[in-house]
């Protein structure tokens, strides 16, 4: 690469000085990034176990649902159902991960909490399908809210990891070697100089020698 | 905050049973115009949206997962799970392989 510098001791300085700066920069990119991708990896692992979860819970869900469905005349579970008991209360925060925000949610339940008190209609008009359901969507929904937590979580970190990457590498392929090649263009430059200077001496030594013998 | 469910009528109204709001649609447009008001309304915290729905509305799905609130989450419906292969690759690309 070309180096465009005027070779002198102070450019000289300057240049190690920036070197010195990129390298520890770079030493400090480093071990961020290994550090957001070590928790990007548990990250990972953990939605892959909660997608599963609740991929099997909800299944499970809906086909209670449907035998419900099938079991019973549909206004009378539209009417079973018209007044949902439970009300959830949802909040957000975020929370910092290396300096990347992610959500955090927390939530809970408004009125009634007590197991029994989630159906909202009597036992005696409906089937107990419908029962398995909602008590299976109830107890997935929490599981299905760190999810998205979760989710959301590998995605801001990835793109976190991105960003960190690119400049690990720009530092490390482009702007380090470029500062090493510049001192050393200047080293050698005014090494060069210095050679130069010494013969010049000299010879003029001896011209002054040979005039005075 | 509140949590919005979108998707079809089953779903909708079993997460209705668990206490979260949704709206039921029936075609990509309705989905889209659901998922829009959503977005808008201020107090939305985290989207439910079925996976069936959100592949028809697949590009809209994904500019909204670019802003950090709210959170949109794709859920399986009643059919079952479909594959999900965007988070997949990106975790390979990102890890390298």
């Amino acid at each position: 690469m070309e180096v465009r510098v005027s070779p002198t001791r102070m450019q000289l300085l300057r240049t190690r000085k920036r070197l010195a700066v990129a390298v520890r920069g770079h030493k400090l990119l480093k071990d961020k990034r290994d550090e957001l991708m070590k928790k990007f990896l548990a990250l990972v692992r953990r939605n892959k176990e909660l997608r599963e979860e609740v991929e099997e819970k909800l299944g499970k869900a809906f086909k209670s649902f449907l035998m419900a469905r099938a079991v019973m005349p549909p206004e009378v579970i539209e009417e079973a159902i018209m007044y949902p008991k439970r009300v959830l209360e949802f909040d957000a925060t975020s929370v910092n991960i290396l300096s990347v925000k992610v959500p955090k949610f927390s939530w809970a339940e408004k009125g009634e909490a007590q197991e029994s008190e989630i159906y909202p209609y009597g036992p005696a008009a409906t089937a107990s399908e419908l029962d398995f359901a909602i008590g299976s969507l109830a107890e997935v929904l929490p599981k299905m809210i760190e999810l998205a937590e979760v989710e959301k979580s590998v995605e801001l970190l990835s793109a976190e990891i991105e960003k960190t990457r690119r400049r690990v590498n720009a530092l490390e392929y482009v702007l380090i070697p470029q500062l090493e090649e510049t001192a050393r263009y200047i080293t050698m430059k005014l090494d060069e100089m210095e050679r130069g200077n010494l013969t010049r001496l000299m010879k003029v030594k001896e011209i002054v020698r040979e005039r005075g013998a | 905050m509140n949590i919005i469910v979108i998707g079809d009528r089953d779903t909708v109204t079993g997460f209705r049973l668990a206490g979260v709001e949704g709206w039921h649609v029936d075609t990509p447009q309705e989905a889209g115009a659901a998922l829009e008001k959503a977005l808008a309304a201020r107090d939305t915290g985290l989207i439910l949206i079925t996976q069936r729905w959100s592949a028809a509305i697949r590009s809209e799905v994904e500019v909204a997962r670019r802003r950090i609130m709210p959170v949109v989450v794709e859920i399986p419906d009643r059919r079952g799970p479909m594959d999900e292969v965007s988070l997949t690759r990106k975790v390979h690309s990102i890890i390298g392989i």
